[in-house]
């Protein structure tokens, strides 16, 4: 049960603590590897991520640095799933007499495997108690004493998606069992009407006639069950997936209607021999909540949610009339338990180093070798005194967004919305094989839940130079990388931040480069983000923003754990999945997720265009409107003669492709803007996106609605500030055509050159 | 509660239609038409047919293994399976997209008639 397999050939995976530094900061990269003892490690310089052969290809400068060495590497062990721990060394949780667990849960999988509720239990040596789950869907509660096991099994299996109160009480001096289950389900909070009169009650009475063998070095925990880990080391196994809100453990055995009273008001939860009491409730506030989990008993035995447990749910008693926790906190007890999170790998650091003084801003990687494999752990180096006039935003909120994504695997509407077969490699199938590595906020969890938390505390094996996504390109990260090789070629001097970096530092990291240029697909944005940017530009700054789907979802970091992105698919948009009612505001911020555009800032508002379609099968190509030819703007067209262009690209064959924003006056476009060109030659694969549909009627393909399409728009802002919009995410993907000589590049080179010169610019 | 998903007796009613529709559009026009462009823009006959075929369950649905980032290629049947590996379809290798689109094209009308 442990989650250590023994999958794929020989490779080696890696991550590091932070994804982005300067001079005489501190990195520690963590390796693992599998048919590998020794792996040689070179800092190289990343350039070009695109192998694509009407490209210049792989590109990187290695770099001499302390850290170039070989190291020792081993199979490091992985837990995955979410649990809360509670140490109890002093056995508080170990009563020797009588003893009651109370529980309110929500299942999601009950008939899927043992799962452990609350549990002080060493599955590994069977010792102890629990109260969980069997393996065929029936609340149960265990007596182990290392020679024999005792259960005691409800009657009556449990719904998926119901909420219940599940409690048990044992009194070893009589082996008398109560194990009681109730449904407590209203109009709103579960999967069933009341109206159907489902029996959800189970009643099991029973003996057990050994007593549990407490150890002090087992820990007492929700949602899982313990177990030794491969190195010996405290796993947790029998992992739960559901909700559990307010639960406990009572130094005495209940009868039924005391547990009757607990389920008709918490306030009869007893007042005496509480021996913990965790209020899943306690702690929200205008920051949104944390993985703290409050015990308000005497014993105050806080525990922490491992690998974030999802919280800011609703819980048992919600009502459906709030449908945010800051309305109505004590309804929003419901903590999400997923035995395949993962937030951080935790493994031990196989080297650190510290970032030189004179070390340039741009993108890095550790590069690892052992004969045939081969890891990229990529990072990114910003100055410690800006020079250079352009910065890069590295969208690595984004990044984190598609980590390790699953879809081609898991997703039947994939190959419909590609337009073709995916292209898989042997990386893929190792990485999703394992399932150590998590998922990303494209994937749904095992139980169907979208997955809402990403991090980049773990190997993210798509975010590599030259990975190519199953649509058959390159994406994000290694697509970006076509930017900087472009900066590289015509000669520019760059400097690179992070999402992160706007996010921590907001406008301020922005202020002293004159132009600031995007990612391709910079499509997670949170509020301080979206200021910064805005704030920028309302200082004089000039932006280009050279992608599509961008400024789209509304999401949040805390300030504490800034490697962790999140986002709550809200009821509209282009979206994977969709979160519950009653939770669509994060937790890490207690903002509503879900697109900007519906939280009344629409990307147009900021940089022209929005999304308004996406295709994969072919790209298309662009042609000049009637503001091409203004003669205040058609120095942006210099050596671009023709009237149509950029029917080339590595993304595809086009410029125009993939993922496309549009002008549109009405979500916000300036109504100076010029719109200087247009997308063409799109097929049906580029649908109208879900979020423009009101009606859906045939015929909202891209040959049969002229709204299917990517805009190019420049328009100036405040204080000489202005922005260049290119619509689409092939354009980046098409810079490197050609040698850099085509006119994509030409018309990226007059804009930046416009931009870096001081005074106005033409509106 | 073993109860049973009646909405598999209409997807399986459905399918049993299309598939008929889909069977009698498949002429060897239309094999050529995809041959010369496996993807982007289609005819509406071959459009209504690869839209079919995409739209098909997981479990056993065929997909590209590069076995060099630009090839060649190995068709895989996906398992459908979270965590199970696919599985390798024949022996044969493909140099080009193109070629491996179409053979995977091929075998799926194949599995229609
Ligand atoms: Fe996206």
């Amino acid at each position: 049960m442990t989650s250590e397999k023994n999958v794929g050939t020989k490779h080696i995976q890696g991550y590091c603590d932070r994804i982005t530094v300067k001079s005489q900061d501190k990195i520690q990269f963590m390796v693992s590897a599998q048919g590998i003892s020794e792996v040689d490690a070179q800092l190289v310089r990343l350039i070009h991520g695109d192998e694509h052969p009407q490209g210049p290809g792989f590109k990187e400068v290695p770099m001499a640095a302390a850290l170039n060495k070989r190291y020792a590497v081993r199979k490091q062990f992985t837990q995955v799933g979410n649990f809360a721990r509670v140490a109890d060394a002093k056995g508080l949780l170990a009563p020797a007499g009588a003893f009651t667990l109370f529980v309110f849960i929500w299942p999601t999988t009950p008939q899927l495997h043992r799962q452990g509720l609350l549990t002080r239990w060493d599955a590994t040596r069977q010792r102890g108690y629990g109260l969980g789950i069997s393996a065929d869907g029936y609340l149960e509660f265990w007596v182990g004493d290392g020679q024999t096991t005792q259960r005691v099994k409800s009657d009556v299996a449990l719904y998926a998606r119901c909420w219940y109160l599940a409690g048990a009480s044992f009194d070893p001096a009589t082996g008398e069992v109560i194990l009681f289950q109730e449904g407590v389900v209203n109009s709103y909070n579960s999967l069933y009407s009341p109206a159907l009169g489902l029996n959800y009650a189970g009643h099991a009475q029973g003996k057990i006639t050994i007593r549990p063998a407490n150890d002090a070095a087992t820990n007492f925990l929700l949602a899982g069950s313990n177990e030794a880990g491969p190195d010996g080391q405290n796993a947790v196994c029998e992992r739960y997936n559901g909700k559990i809100d307010r639960c406990g453990v009572i130094n005495r055995a209940l009868k039924r209607a005391e547990f009757d009273a607990i389920r008709a008001s918490l306030a009869n939860v007893p007042k005496q021999g509480v021996l913990a009491f965790w209020d899943t409730s306690a702690g929200y506030s205008e920051k949104g909540i944390g993985d703290k989990i409050v015990d308000i008993g005497p014993n105050a035995l806080h525990t922490q949610g491992y690998n974030r447990p999802v919280r800011a749910l609703t819980g048992y008693n919600w009502l459906g009339r709030d449908e945010v926790y800051r309305m109505a906190p004590e309804q929003y007890g419901g903590i999400h338990f997923h035995e395949d999170a993962l937030i951080d790998s935790r493994w031990t650091p196989t080297c650190e180093w510290q970032v030189p003084e004179d070390l340039k801003s741009g993108c890095y990687a550790l590069k690892l070798t052992a004969g045939e494999s081969e890891e990229y752990i990529p990072f990114f180096v910003r100055a410690a005194k800006p020079k250079a006039k352009i910065v890069v935003i590295m969208a690595t909120a984004s990044y984190l967004a598609y980590a390790n994504e699953q879809l081609s695997f898991c997703s039947p509407i994939v190959q419909p919305i590609f337009g073709r077969t995916p292209v898989l490699t042997e990386k893929d199938i190792v990485r999703v094989e394992s399932q150590e590595l998590g998922l990303s906020t494209y994937d749904a969890f095992l139980d169907g839940a979208g997955v809402c938390f990403s991090s980049y505390k773990r190997p993210i094996l798509n975010m590599r130079p030259k990975y190519r996504m199953a649509l058959a390109s390159v994406w994000q990260f290694p697509a970006d990388l076509s930017i900087i090789a472009w900066l590289e070629n015509q000669g520019y001097d760059y400097e690179v931040l992070t999402d992160e970096d706007l996010h921590r530092d907001g406008a301020a990291c922005l202020k002293p480069y004159t132009t600031v240029i995007t990612g391709s697909h910079p499509e997670y944005y949170s509020e301080r983000m979206m200021n910064g940017t805005e704030e920028y530009l309302a200082g004089g700054g000039r932006l280009i923003y050279t992608g599509a789907n961008g400024y789209y979802w509304v999401i949040s970091f805390s300030d504490e754990e800034p490697w962790c992105m999140e986002v709550r698919k809200a009821e509209s948009g282009s979206r994977a999945w969709q979160a519950m009612p009653g939770e669509y505001y994060n937790q890490t911020e207690a903002v509503r997720s879900g697109m900007w555009r519906n939280r009344a800032r629409a990307p147009q508002k900021l940089v022209g265009v929005g999304f308004s379609t996406e295709g994969f099968d072919t790209s298309g190509s662009f042609t000049k409107m009637p503001d091409a030819k203004d003669p205040a703007v058609s120095w942006i067209f210099d050596k671009v003669s023709s009237d149509t262009f950029g029917d080339f690209g590595l993304a595809l064959g086009g410029a125009a492709g993939l993922e496309m924003d549009r002008y549109d006056l009405l979500l916000g476009t300036p109504p100076a803007t010029r719109l200087l060109a247009t997308s063409q030659g799109l097929t049906d694969n580029y649908p109208r996106v879900s979020e423009e549909i009101y009606y859906n009627f045939p015929g909202q393909g891209a040959t049969q609605d002229y709204q299917c399409r990517a805009d190019i728009v420049y328009f100036t802002t405040a204080n000489n500030g202005a922005v260049f919009s290119t619509g689409s995410i092939a354009w980046a993907s098409a810079l490197p055509c050609k040698n850099f000589d085509n006119p994509v590049s030409s018309i990226m080179g007059n804009v930046l050159n416009a931009f870096l010169r001081a005074g106005p610019l033409p509106e | 509660m073993a109860y049973q998903n009646k909405d598999l007796h209409c997807y399986e009613r459905f399918d049993r239609v299309i598939r008929g529709q889909i069977k009698r559009l498949i002429t060897p026009e239309l094999v050529e038409e995809h041959r010369r462009a496996t993807v982007g823009a289609h005819s509406d006959a071959l459009s209504r047919v690869v839209n079919y075929i995409r739209r098909a369950p997981l479990p056993g649905k065929f997909a590209v293994y590069a076995i060099k980032p630009f090839g060649p290629y190995r068709i895989i049947a996906l398992s459908g399976v979270r965590g199970k590996r696919p599985e390798f379809v024949g022996e044969e290798e493909y140099a080009t997209l193109d070629e491996i689109y179409h053979a995977i094209f091929l075998k799926r009308i194949e599995n229609i008639k």
